[in-house]
């Protein structure tokens, strides 16, 4: 299936656009296309508009000491294909732009200007040229991903304003908000310009939590890897570091033990099982119905206290390692585990059933903050987001990791793009989530837990894809001498902070924090 | 029907909450059988390295006499238990790592061979 497709793209190509390719299928599957740079646009519009495919990633690659060039490498996923296919073109060290894919993709947009920031390749044709992940005060021309950079020197600070978007009229008014926010929560920028109380305009200013995640990744072999990306974003610390662990082992060609993906099915559960409570906590919270958030808090502590009672970490910590999984779940676990989500899901019906029934509630979530799909589509919104909006997309199923090729669910759907339908995107995934985990109990298989990773040949390239509570999450590999050549990670906040833009459009103010919360984005996976 | 289910659910237990906090600090913490506290030395160690080799936030320095943990770098991920090849080191059980001072983190064992 994947080959017939993805050969006939490349035979599809109008003649014009496949001069000077070069294509190749891999072992895998997955296509690749060697491209010159002016042509890369051309390519990947007429994929997006014959074959309705999506941006995974755009990023670049500093293959100078190599004796090459900069790469950038587009990739695309496209339905019904379990592979993704990959566009390579080299840039020109000289010249140092390429030409910029966002004026067809708006989905490229960020990627291209954290390109421009970290390698300084300016993409040309961009509209917006202005820096993103950066701090406002670093100085111009250091591109830390690029080769040459030493991390281990400090930077020098050159004092600097962000040119915001101005939006001017009679009786337009600005309201910053953040970096500090009033809760303990993680800092961004949000600039309002209001005309009344309805929002006209949301500029989004993120990267205060910048820390050189990717840069420090090329300096750590493979096994210390881990940890860091089990601290990307706290809360899906475990699904992050599965990404990466699987990128690593599909480097050195490793295959993976039996139990040990059906215990990284049920760890990626149980990660979702308690952020999803506190998302739907939140969100009940910030429509100020307080007994609500408290029976889904409740709920999460019960779960956090779960996790702890089965890895010894409530947020999954430790769990992973390269070529399987730390933890088991013995029979004890796994009683405790069923008992839990037997009474989980019974409190939780109750949950359910109250906000449900609540007016007040209802009222406030109800065509409050819509993304269109339209704009949900051109964005390349993932995850629950993108599934409120009518995309009906998950990794689990479309591109299956772990064991979830052996378990039958669901993934719900809804239309609307309102908080209410993210919140039963949510609520719905819970009841899926201890579906799956049942199963997965059931059918756990006896065996190893892990098996010693062997050699990853330099130069090869890895993906993985998992899909996280936030949706898509992926981790992209080429190695090196024992330690990562470049790692590119790509959460799922990455792609949907641009769409909060979108959706509180319209909005009165005091909505932006439900809006906010039921996208419920990580400010630290996103600026890396 | 729907009464009977629910004595039903009752008679097991579920649903029932009963007290969900603990008594700590009044009494002693009740820490899950899988809990990684702080990692300590309790066997012979031949100042091998290994330990300070695989911890991923470099806590762990070793000197032919001395082997110290800095609890203020370490992340509690087991790395170091796992890597000492005679057993020596083990995750411990003692949640109350609070100390006055920064200094009050760094824990130091004499090395005995
Ligand atoms: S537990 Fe982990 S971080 Fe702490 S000392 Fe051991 S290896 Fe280092
Ligand atoms: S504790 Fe173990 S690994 Fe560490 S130096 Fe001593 S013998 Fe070696």
């Amino acid at each position: 299936m994947n080959r017939m497709i993805l050969s006939e793209l490349v035979e599809d190509l109008p003649p014009v656009l496949r001069t000077g390719i070069r294509w190749e299928l891999q072992d895998d599957g997955s296509l690749t296309i060697d491209v010159g740079e002016e042509a890369l646009p051309g390519i990947v519009d007429h994929i997006q508009k014959k074959y309705h495919s999506w941006l995974i990633s755009e990023h670049a690659l500093d293959l100078r000491p190599k004796g090459g060039e900069f790469q950038l490498i587009v990739l695309l996923g496209l339905p019904k294909v379990t592979v993704p296919v990959i566009i390579r073109a080299n840039v020109d060290i000289y010249a140092s732009s390429f030409h910029s894919l966002t004026p067809s993709v708006p989905a490229a947009n960020w990627f291209e200007r954290e390109i421009s920031d970290t390698f300084g390749l300016t993409p040309n044709g961009h509209p917006d040229q202005r820096p993103l992940v950066l701090y406002d005060d670093w100085p111009y021309g250091t591109y830390p991903l690029r080769k040459d950079f030493d991390p281990s020197r400090p930077v020098p600070r050159v004092p600097s304003e962000y040119p915001f978007r101005k939006v001017e009229g009679e009786g337009v008014f600005e309201i910053p908000v953040g970096p500090v926010h009033a809760g303990v929560i993680e800092p961004g920028h949000f600039r309002f310009s209001v005309a009344g109380e309805p929002i006209i305009n949301l500029e989004i200013r993120m990267g205060y939590t910048h820390r050189g995640v990717e840069k420090l990744s090329e300096s750590l072999p493979y096994h210390r890897g881990v940890p860091l990306a089990e601290r990307i974003s706290g809360d899906n610390g475990f699904t992050h570091a599965l990404a990466y662990c699987q990128a690593v082992e599909s480097l050195a060609g490793c295959a993976v033990p039996d139990r040990a993906l059906f215990i990284r099915t049920i760890l990626s559960e149980m990660e979702r099982l308690y952020c999803h409570m506190g998302d739907v906590g939140g969100i009940a919270l910030d429509t100020a119905f307080g007994t609500g958030a408290q029976m889904a808090y409740i709920l999460r502590e019960r779960l956090m206290q779960l996790n702890d009672q089965v890895t010894g970490s409530r947020f999954l910590r430790s769990a992973s390692c390269l070529g399987g999984v730390r933890c088991d779940i013995p029979v004890d676990s796994k009683k405790d585990i069923q008992r839990t989500l037997l009474q989980v899901k019974l409190d939780f019906d109750d949950f359910v059933t109250t906000i449900k029934n609540m007016p007040s509630f209802l009222d406030r979530v109800e065509t409050t903050g819509v993304l269109t799909l339209e704009n949900a589509r051109s964005l390349n919104v993932v995850g629950p987001v993108g599934r409120g909006s009518g995309i009906d997309r998950d990794v689990r199923r479309d591109h299956p990791y772990a064991a979830y090729d052996q378990i039958s669910f669901q993934v719900p759907v809804y239309r609307e793009g309102d908080v209410w339908a993210r919140t039963r995107v949510k609520i719905d995934e819970v009841y899926e989530s201890i579906g799956i985990i049942e199963q997965a109990l059931d059918k756990l298989p006896s065996g190893e837990l892990c098996v010693p990773l062997g050699e990853a040949p330099e130069g090869r390239t890895g993906l993985s894809l998992t899909e996280t509570h936030r949706g898509e999450c992926m981790h992209w590999l080429m190695a090196g001498k024992g330690q990562p050549y470049r790692h590119k990670v790509r959460d799922a906040s990455f792609l949907n902070w641009p769409a909060i833009e979108l959706a509180v459009l319209g909005n009165i103010v005091p909505d932006f924090p439900l809006v906010n919360k039921s996208f419920n984005l990580s400010y630290a996976g996103n600026d890396l | 029907m729907k009464v009977t289910n629910l004595f039903r659910f009752y008679r097991l237990g579920v649903g029932k909450r009963g007290v969900v906090t603990t008594r700590y600090p009044n009494g002693p913490a009740e820490l899950p059988a899988a809990a990684q506290c702080a990692p300590e030395l309790t066997g012979k160690c031949d100042a091998c390295g290994h330990c300070a080799e695989a911890c991923p936030t470099k806590a762990i320095a070793v000197t032919t006499s001395k082997f110290t943990i800095d609890l203020g770098d370490c992340i509690y991920c087991g790395e170091c238990a796992r890597g000492c090849p005679k057993g020596s080191i083990v995750m411990g059980k003692n949640c109350e790592l609070s100390a006055r001072k920064r200094e009050g983190l760094e824990v130091s064992y004499d090395v005995r061979q």
